[in-house]
């Protein structure tokens, strides 16, 4: 790498010539008291709500979080013990915003956007702010692209939608980070870009996620957003705002974007923190009184954005279509000089467009709008203690998202990984968000395994069971057997849908209990090789249709016969 | 003088709400018996000169915002320091603040006075720091500038600082308008920190091979 100095040299010289002097005004204030996070601050009286002030002495960033009658009270986003009483503190006009972009991915960033991981500066012009509105109703489609985590027993029975919120909620140690990870894994190749955001977490832990995510190469479409335990409580308050700004950023330009807020009972306890200490109420379990709307805000930020088609000429380049292109006007005619392009937005317009207009314009095609349709699917993960589901924060959280998983310790210690409660989990979505495929082997899932766990119960208190409970039984085992999963590999849903036809259609029956996960390993191999254009099959068509489903039928028939346990 | 206000004040606890209110109501109708006589400014310098007093003295401090004393006896007792020696609306203003227990209000009151007297003859406290003394000249020049921006009357408090090396910072209040050589070239600095980081990055930038 060679650098020119000179050059350097010269667009420094144009610029000190081009400097213009101006007299810079200021608005000040002074430090009445500092510590724990926040600062009191006397002047300043024409500060803004949420705007950003400066330290002078320190150039530590701080925020106004609380406006009263004779001072500000400033939580501040950075190193505090240096600040003293009587310190400068100016107003900066301006509302906190994080750098934005392509820059950013497989960076590992502070929630203001500093880089953390010592791989330089992030050098981008984009920026968005880290408190924004949520896009109103207009700006929205229903969720219905269905977005994999690569795990059996969530894709097949509790499905998440682009754009949904689904919460993972369980006790700790329950295996809640590691279904969030293998979803971001299970993106690789795919069209999302990920950002993790890690809240009040240990760095060790973190320093291991972001470890496994480099070795399966999803740093390549992952963003890590880290407030530490060690961080300040306003930054810890302030990251998940500025993961959803950063994944915002890409969602605004049509891409589909997924956010893990891992977790927000931490960033809930921050904020108890600085509301605690800045004195204002308390509520139930000391939580300030807008702890909802903390919350709410942030989830509401999650979104299927509409798409947006026009009709343009067959030859027209995809990746630079605008609302512009389009080449009919409002009535639907061929566009005169002047007036405005139509935009069909949303599912319903597009196929009226397609059915009724497309056919007046030959040698056209409807093309989506770049900048639209993209999406932000929301994670967030909330730690109970002792499975209280009840307490302030889960049932807040329980009511804003869209369904969630829950984990139970007790599957988790019996060996059933991922724990997750089928039971009490459920997505608000449903079975919208699911490919075709998978919606016709695991309809019944559901239903079977609860009728399952209550036959099971009934079976060991001893009783002779008759032919068919003792076959309903033996089915059951299997499903849960195959439902199991390791950590970190994902799979694909062509898998998944193969593997749950066997277990469902009772082909697995004549397979012994312990063997079943061995059956899956050699079998999935089979599969791949030996039959793809099954495989290839499914995953064009992304249903079964009955050439598909016989061929199936066939394969698992055909693999039965050289399994070796 | 900004400055010794705020120590002042929060040594006083002028920013818990309840003394707040309670000084600004007693420091009102302070100023409103002083107007209809026609002596508020007359009172500004008296108090001007109490609230230094106060501040300086630890035992007037201390008789002022302890209890250690009676009602009565305190009265007595003011009789005699203030009576005939300040004017008589602010010696009898002691003695209501006595009888009603707000004598520790009194050297907040005497500093919010002089604020409130300021707004209401239409005068700001400025300080001007500068590299060098200024001569009358310039402060004149200054005054006129203030007068047609604020519409105000400016009292200057001038302060040297020759780290500014030239120019001067002018506050008023919490606006501070800074035209010195110091941030001057602070920020020309910042500006060619950023321009130049951003060069290199694009020169790096350049010659990195897609992966």
């Amino acid at each position: 790498m060679k650098f020119k100095p000179d050059e350097i040299v010269s667009v420094l010289q144009s610029e000190v010539e081009k400097y213009r002097d101006r007299l810079e005004a200021r608005e000040t204030g002074k430090v009445l008291e500092v510590g724990d996070g926040i600062a009191r601050v006397h002047g300043l009286s024409n500060v803004m709500a949420g705007e950003m002030v400066e330290f002078t002495r320190t150039k530590v960033i701080g925020l106004a979080f609380n406006l009263e009658e004779t001072s500000v009270g400033v939580i501040i986003l950075g190193n505090y013990l240096e600040l003293t009483e009587g310190d400068e503190v100016v107003a900066t006009g301006r509302l906190l915003q994080v750098p934005v972009g392509d820059a950013m991915i497989g960076r590992v960033v502070d929630p203001l956007g500093n880089p953390m991981d010592g791989k330089g500066p992030i050098i981008t012009s984009e920026s968005r702010f880290v408190e924004a509105p949520a896009p109103g109703i207009a700006a929205r489609q229903p969720v219905e692209e269905p977005l994999q985590t690569g795990i059996k027993a969530i894709d097949a029975m509790i499905p998440i939608g682009r754009g949904q919120r689904e919460l993972i909620i369980g006790d700790r140690k329950t295996g809640k980070t590691t279904i969030a990870i293998d979803t971001i894994l299970n993106q690789k190749g795919g069209d999302v870009v990920c950002v993790y955001v890690a809240i009040g977490q240990k760095e060790s832990t973190v320093a291991k996620l972001i470890e496994i995510l480099r070795a399966n190469g999803a740093m390549d479409y992952t963003i890590v957003v880290i407030a530490s335990s060690a961080t300040a409580a306003p930054l810890q308050y302030l990251a998940p705002y500025a993961g959803c700004a950063i994944a915002e950023g890409f969602m605004h330009k049509g891409q589909h974007t997924l956010c893990v807020y891992d977790d927000l009972s931490k960033q809930a306890a921050a904020y108890r923190q600085l509301s605690l200490l800045m004195r204002r109420p308390p509520g139930r379990e000391a939580y300030p009184g807008d702890i909802f709307y903390a919350h709410s805000r942030l989830l509401e930020r999650s979104v299927k954005m509409a798409e947006r088609w026009v009709i343009v000429p067959t030859g027209a380049d995809d990746s630079k279509i605008v609302d512009d292109s389009g080449a009919t006007n409002a009535a639907e005619q061929t566009r005169g000089q002047g007036e405005a392009a139509k935009v069909y937005v949303g599912p319903l317009e597009k196929e009226h467009a397609h059915k009724h207009v497309l056919p007046k314009f030959p040698g056209h095609k409807l093309a989506r709008v770049v900048a639209s349709g993209g999406s932000l699917t929301a994670l967030p993960i909330i730690e109970t203690l002792e499975g209280e589901v009840s307490a302030y924060i889960p049932t807040n959280v329980i009511s804003i998202t869209d369904g969630q998983i829950y984990l139970q310790g007790s599957l988790f210690n019996a060996g059933l990984r991922p724990a997750v409660d089928v039971g009490i989990s459920v997505s608000r979505v449903g079975s919208k968000a699911q490919t075709g495929a998978m919606k016709s082997v695991a309809g019944s899932l559901r239903l079977d395994l609860a009728a399952f766990r209550e036959l099971e119960a009934f079976a060991q208190l001893g009783t002779e069971l008759d032919k068919a409970t003792q076959g309903q039984l033996d089915r059951g085992y299997r499903v849960v057997e195959v439902l199991k999963q390791g950590a970190n590999v994902p799979m694909s849903f062509v898998d998944q849908v193969a593997i749950i036809f066997a277990a469902t259609k009772g082909m697995l029956d004549s397979v012994p209990r312990n063997q079943v996960q061995a059956w899956e390993t050699q079998f999935l191999r089979y599969f791949k090789e030996q039959t793809p254009e099954v495989r290839n099959g499914i995953l064009k068509e992304k249903k079964l249709t009955p050439d598909l489903t016989k061929g199936l039928e066939k394969a698992i028939k055909d693999f039965a016969l050289q399994f070796r346990p | 003088m900004v400055e010794n206000n705020l120590t002042e004040a929060t040594e006083q606890g002028y920013f818990d709400n309840t003394s707040r209110r309670l000084i600004d109501t007693y420091t009102e109708a302070l100023w409103s018996a002083a107007n209809t006589h026609g002596r508020s400014s007359a009172i500004r310098e008296e108090a001007e000169g109490l609230a230094t007093a106060i501040r300086s003295g630890e035992l007037i401090k201390l008789f002022f915002e302890g209890n250690g004393t009676s009602r009565d006896q305190r009265g007595e007792l003011l009789k005699k320091v203030f009576e005939g020696k300040v004017d008589e609306l602010l010696s009898n203003f002691v003695q209501v603040l006595n009888n009603h227990d707000r004598l520790y209000l009194f050297g907040d009151i005497l500093v919010a006075y002089q604020k409130f007297d300021d707004a209401k003859q239409g005068r700001v406290d400025v300080d001007v720091t500068s590299g060098y003394s200024l001569s009358p000249e310039q402060l004149a020049n200054i005054e006129g500038v203030i007068r047609n921006r604020l519409g105000k009357v400016p009292r200057f408090h001038q302060k040297l600082d020759p780290t500014l090396l030239g120019g001067m910072v002018v506050r008023v209040g919490d606006m501070v308008w800074d035209q010195s050589s110091k941030s001057k070239l602070n920020r020309l600095t910042q500006l060619l920190e950023e321009k130049g980081t951003h060069e290199i990055q694009a020169g790096r930038d350049r010659f990195r091979t897609p992966e």
